[in-house]
């Protein structure tokens, strides 16, 4: 098992890699029209101050030369700074939005997996029963509306309503735990919606499956109970192709969860890209989807390690 | 090889297995709108029984009841009517208390060796679950050891604990099968086509850990297959099934030496034989059926026979009753109308009376055709 953990920690650095690269030539693309001293200098930039600032950021080198040195810089883990406030360095900025990001796709994450494993294996229990069809229904309808739409239902009804939770902000765990758990509330729950379905719809299926398997056939037949039937025998079955989906949908939480936090005010790291895209802030824009592409990366690494404890035929080594 | 100890043999007055008038239907897929289909008539008040040590070879075509009849003596299918004994104790009316109780004398081979075990666990899950299971004994190195003997009697050796299905072969994995069968010590083992996902010589091989186990333990087996060579090879007893139906039972070499039911008789004749004079003989004798028709549907069964439209021998009676099984020569009984109408055969060999039918036959159409050349 350490060897399998090891090649695959060894397979995310390449991964890693293409992700710094595809960054930085970001920034020479968008710069290509001279737009980055254009933004700094402001709206009628004269020559002189456009020279002054491509000079200042290097810009003027060949490229291998500059992707070296901005290489360096985000090993050490400088990513420069805005370019719409200069006084503002990104990794700061990063290290201030992270945490609201990351609080509401966990939560999300640790919701919707956690409902959808237990929907999906209390759908696969009696296939076509009433449990399984209500479940279906209510995910078929989930996958269908998008997050933020649900999103603002949430919002309007259980917080604007109802006042239970507050409709906008973010409180963070340094301050009060409880605030904090209040604020990611509905937004986490409103992203994991999607997540929720996703996995119900696929353990269901790949837990039914299971279910029908000879070697379930066969432990019915030596007597197994029905509880270790489902819990021993089916669901480590059924768990393979759901880790997959899992592995997906953490990707893509982290991508929709951009809607979420505009849609409760959240300032967090999807609020923080959209920005920065529209006022061109280049190297804020890098520095968080290097950010955004390591978690990825991460999740990744963790599907696979965990396909090794699901699966023994991915396992390399044997322990 | 095995130390008895393992393998307990304890003497049972009577038969181990009595199946009394056993019917298995499967309910029509209902439909939103309109009548749901009639159900599938699987197993047709069948009835036979097993010996303590003895086995019981079932054979027939893919989806003539073999395996429901498996099932349902292993409590997997419910069933319409009739009674499945162990022991004298009707099973099923065995309560849930008792049911791990049942499942401890009655165990299963399955036939996809592929399928057939969990891929997450190791053989030492698989074994080891049913010992748990019905010993309480908790994994460590006891069960381990047990373990080991298991697999000493399948002729496995004992590196095989840690192992993975994907990582052994079809019999290898079959064999594994049958240590997980036996790790319970029943009474009675159902193997359903268990060797029929097997290369030959792996057959071969897994039928004679199957030959020792029964020597060793007393285990009594239902063998089921559809291969009548196989089945006769290790049954004392046979059953020969056609769509639900036990056509013919009785002593397996008695009846694959002279059958008494023209399907038996077709199924032999299906076997190729190494002899080209044998062979041509059995070959003329294939050529006699007519194996263009198809067998009816089980959810449709007809009135009468459900062979009669395959049958070289078929009268008017056979399309519209269905025969009740009469003794055989065998020691069985057979259920076809020539043993009481007809040429009354009374329970002998139907092999001369098909020859000389189909002989007079092909004399007749070769006279029609050379008349027709004449004319």
């Amino acid at each position: 098992m350490a060897k399998y953990i090891g090649s695959r920690l060894l397979a995310t650095i390449p991964l890693v890699f293409a992700v710094l690269v595809i960054t930085f030539l970001i920034a020479v693309a968008v710069e290509a029209n001279g737009s980055i001293a254009t933004q700094i200098c402001g709206e009628g930039a004269t020559p002189e101050c456009i020279g002054a600032i491509e000079e200042e950021l290097g810009l003027n080198e060949p490229i291998v030369s500059r992707f070296f040195s901005w290489f360096g810089g985000v090993l050490s883990g400088d990513l420069g700074s805005s370019l719409v406030n200069q006084n503002t360095s990104v990794g700061e900025l990063i290290g201030e939005r992270i945490w609201p990001t990351l609080s509401i796709v966990g939560f999300s994450l640790l919701i919707g997996v956690t409902l959808g494993l237990l929907f999906g294996v209390l759908g696969a229990i009696r296939p076509g029963g009433f449990a399984d069809r209500s479940i279906s229904v209510g995910a078929a309808g989930v996958i269908a509306a998008p997050g933020f739409i649900i999103g603002m239902l949430l919002s309007w009804g259980i917080a604007v309503e109802l006042g239970w939770l507050d409709p906008v902000g973010y409180v963070s765990l340094g301050e009060s735990f409880t605030g904090w758990l209040k604020s990611i509330t509905l937004p986490s729950i409103a992203l994991s919606l999607p997540t929720l379905a996703i996995v119900q719809r696929q353990l269901r299926s790949s837990m039914a499956n299971a279910l029908q398997s000879r070697y379930v056939l066969a432990a019915r037949a030596r007597g197994v109970s029905r509880p270790s039937l489902i819990s021993r025998h089916a669901l480590p079955n059924a768990l393979i192709p759901t880790v997959t989906v899992i592995g997906f949908r953490a990707a893509a939480a982290i991508g929709l969860t951009t809607a979420v936090e505009i849609v409760f005010g959240i300032r967090g790291m999807g609020e923080m890209l959209v920005t920065a895209i529209i006022s061109r802030n280049v190297t804020v824009l890098q520095g968080g989807m290097i950010v955004v592409g390591l978690v990825v990366a991460a999740v990744n690494l963790l599907v696979d390690i965990s396909y090794g404890f699901l699966n023994p035929k991915v396992r390399l080594d044997r322990d | 090889m095995t130390e008895p100890s393992l393998l307990r043999s304890q003497a049972v007055d009577g038969p181990l297995l009595e199946v009394d008038d056993l019917h298995v239907q499967f309910a029509g897929r209902g439909r939103l709108f309109g009548t749901s289909p009639p159900p599938v008539r699987a197993v047709n008040g069948v009835s036979f029984s097993i010996a303590p040590e003895r086995t019981f070879g079932l054979v027939g075509e893919s989806g003539s009841g073999k395996s429901t009849i498996a099932r349902a003596i292993l409590q997997l299918v419910d069933i319409a009517s009739g009674t499945i004994r162990l022991g004298g104790d009707d099973v099923t009316q065995v309560q849930r208390k008792d049911e791990l109780k049942f499942r401890k004398n009655v165990q299963a081979v399955l036939q996809d060796p592929f399928s057939s075990l969990n891929q997450v666990h190791q053989t030492r899950t698989i074994v080891g679950d049913g010992i748990t299971r019905h010993y309480g004994l908790k994994p460590g190195a006891n069960r381990d050891e047990r373990i080991g003997r298991l697999l000493d009697a399948v002729g496995l050796s004992r590196e095989f604990i840690d192992r993975y299905p994907y990582e052994m072969s079809g019999g290898q994995r079959q064999r594994i099968s049958i240590a997980r069968a036996l790790a319970v010590e029943p009474r009675l083992i159902i193997a359903d086509e268990a060797t029929s996902a097997l290369d030959v010589s792996i057959q071969s091989q897994v039928i004679n850990v199957l030959r020792q186990i029964q020597d060793d333990s007393g285990v009594s087996f239902l063998f089921i297959a559809h291969d009548l060579e196989v089945v006769k090879h290790v049954s004392h007893d046979l059953g020969v099934m056609y769509l639900g139906y036990l056509v013919e039972k009785g002593d397996a070499n008695a009846i694959y030496d002279a059958p008494t039911h023209p399907y038996t008789e077709m199924l032999i004749a299906s076997i190729p034989m190494p002899d080209p004079v044998v062979q041509a003989g059995r070959r003329e004798l294939r050529q006699s059926f007519d194996n263009d028709a198809e067998p009816p549907s089980p959810a449709n069964l007809p009135p009468g026979c459900p062979f009669e439209n395959r049958c070289p021998v078929a009268m008017d009676i056979c399309r519209e009753v269905m025969p009740d099984p009469t003794p055989a020569h065998h020691g069985g009984d057979v259920r076809c109308h020539l043993h009481t109408s007809g040429p009354e055969l009374a329970g002998e060999s139907v092999v001369e009376f098909i020859k000389t039918k189909a002989e007079s036959r092909m004399a007749g159409s070769q006279r029609s055709q050379d008349k027709s050349l004449t004319s």
